[in-house]
């Protein structure tokens, strides 16, 4: 997927969800690092995970796109762009990934609806997909988790000193992609 | 009814259902522009007599079987996908004919992939899409009625080297033609007939509901539990009536084209996870789990199931909880009925499962693919509770 490539001549609706899903994306992949490095429920379900694992998630044909990669007990974000990858989730257009990263749209129904596939094996599609619901849990309102997930995760106890992090360095790294 | 907002729709293949549908193969093969057909079965097929129906479909034909691979395991694997490839190529045959259920059928699946794509690792072509080329000709002749493969997109197929399960879906390994000839189904045991045809019945049912279902899968969906409910028990009591065994064929078959579209749930998970960790036969493992799963997701779907409950000879009652459970009721029913007629196990103890696997069955089934399309969210503690049920 590479973003240089292709397609001319886009309108602004679709540069402006483009936009969109990369900064969703950001946010996505930094918040995946950061709770992963503090939060136990989430490090339990990534020791499963061998090292060296990556996931990618992006948008079909030229991205954006973004991947982590388990190392330690934890995931690293590697950044946005193409990344070499275990297992890559796949949205077939940008109007789909919108709808998932604006949380229009739940994971599992977006699969059930073909807007999004999966290269690699299915067991770690699984395992990402509950990771991802573990860190969506510390980014999304709580009206918009029960819109789309089928058990909606509150935040409790000690989750709220995860979140503190969380916005105190998403915060930062959000304002400087808007700056590019 | 549910009209989703979204939905896509797929299936290509040709179907021939009837008495002396088997005798149009070569014609099939033609139409296909083959002319050396690789039949793929199992030593079970080839004890009951069938390959030889296969071969007589052949006297007077100017198409030709190219060789016989009967030596499917009961798992696929790639090394066997690779074994029928190489015979593929050495004997000179253009088309693949499955001959069996749904190891021998997913093993030609596998096969036509790695000749079609000129390799032998299928680990790359794990997931949704993977392959874009057209695949050689490829033919199904099903003997059992319950699997539906004749008319899905998906493999399963374990990797010996990493000794894993490989889900591979693609709308390109669907195969060109299913044959439905009821003398291909005629030697199943009752309860294999009885096992299977709680597979299909598992298929209908999970695809009514799950979250992918669409009005097409719906319909289809009715139609297979209806021809269930009237002949399942019939064929567990009279295999040689070739009219029911017909009947079940075509509920598998439509079950298949059903849950290939709108897929399955919890009870799926389950069952493929005892499947993995005790090899209980998948057929039976659905039944068992089928009304535990319909049950658990009353919560999310009452209405959808109590659409069901007509069909399970529940008169409606206007209240849908109350509807739903008696689909849930009749399931366990129909379970006893062919219990006592051929002991179908009805609890995962009957069947050898030991409580101390539950908990690894349970971590098994959260990672199948199809938890995600069922309606209720399901955990290990979700899925534990389901098995401890079921035990």
């Amino acid at each position: 997927m590479d973003e240089s490539s292709g397609i001319k001549n886009l309108s602004l609706g679709f540069r402006a969800k483009r936009s969109v899903v990369r900064t969703s994306l950001l946010a996505l992949g930094t918040a995946f690092e950061i709770v992963s490095k503090s939060c136990p429920e989430l490090q339990a379900e990534l020791s499963g995970w061998e090292e060296g694992r990556t996931v990618s998630m992006g948008v079909l044909p030229d991205g954006p796109a973004m991947a982590v990669r388990k190392e330690s007990n934890h995931v690293n974000y590697l950044g946005q762009g193409e990344h070499a990858a275990t297992l890559k989730f796949l949205f077939k257009n940008m109007d789909s990934a919108f709808l998932v990263l604006t949380g229009q749209l739940g994971s599992d129904q977006s699969f059930a609806e073909h807007r999004a596939i999966v290269h690699g094996s299915l067991d770690q599609a699984m395992q990402a997909n509950r990771a991802l619901a573990m860190v969506q849990k510390f980014l999304m309102p709580g009206l918009i988790l029960k819109k789309t997930m089928k058990r909606p995760p509150k935040l409790r106890g000690q989750d709220w000193a995860v979140y503190a992090k969380l916005m105190l360095t998403l915060t930062p790294a959000l304002l400087i992609n808007w700056s590019k | 009814m549910l009209v989703p907002s979204y939905y896509e729709f797929f299936c290509p293949v040709k179907i021939l259902s009837g008495h002396q549908a088997l005798k149009n193969l070569p014609y099939e093969m033609d139409q296909l522009g083959a002319k050396r057909a690789l039949i793929v079965t199992d030593p079970g097929v080839v004890a009951a007599g069938l390959i030889q129906q296969v071969q007589a479909a052949f006297e007077g034909s100017d198409r030709e079987i190219g060789a016989i691979f009967d030596q499917t395991p009961p798992d696929s694997s790639d090394k066997v996908a690779r074994q029928v490839a190489e015979l593929f190529k050495s004997k000179g045959c253009d088309c693949l004919v499955a001959v069996g259920g749904g190891s021998s059928i997913d093993t030609a699946k596998g096969a036509n992939l790695m000749l079609t794509e000129g390799t032998d690792d299928l680990l790359k072509f794990q997931g949704a899409e993977r392959t874009k080329k057209t695949m050689k000709p490829f033919i199904v002749v099903p003997t059992t009625a319950g699997t539906g493969s004749e008319v899905t997109m998906a493999a399963v197929i374990t990797n010996t080297e990493k000794n894993i399960k490989m889900s591979i879906t693609s709308y390109k390994i669907l195969p060109n033609v299913a044959i439905l000839d009821p003398k291909m189904t005629l030697t199943m045991p009752p309860k294999i007939t009885a096992a299977t045809g709680m597979d299909a019945l598992t298929h209908a049912v999970e695809a009514y509901y799950c979250l992918q279902k669409n009005p097409v899968s719906d319909s289809l969906s009715i139609t297979a539990i209806k021809l269930v409910l009237e002949n399942l028990v019939k064929a567990v009591q009279n295999g040689k009536d070739e009219h029911v065994r017909l009947a079940m064929a075509n509920a598998a078959l439509l079950a298949g084209i059903s849950f290939s579209n709108s897929l399955v749930g919890v009870v799926h998970s389950l069952a493929h996870a005892t499947g993995g960790v005790c090899h209980v036969p998948h057929g039976v493992a659905n039944a068992i789990f089928l009304p535990w799963g319909v049950e658990y997701n009353i919560g999310k779907r009452a209405e959808m199931i109590a659409e069901l409950a007509p069909l399970f000879g529940a008169a409606p009652s206007g209240n849908a909880q109350k509807d739903a459970s008696a689909v849930v009721s009749a399931i366990r029913d129909l379970n006893a009925k062919l219990k006592s007629l051929c002991g179908l196990p009805n609890t995962l103890r009957e069947t050898g499962v030991t409580e101390d696997k539950l908990e690894a069955i349970a971590k098994t089934a959260v990672n199948d693919g199809t938890v995600a399309m069922n309606p209720e969210d399901v955990t290990v503690p979700d899925a534990l509770g389901l098995l401890k049920k079921a035990f």
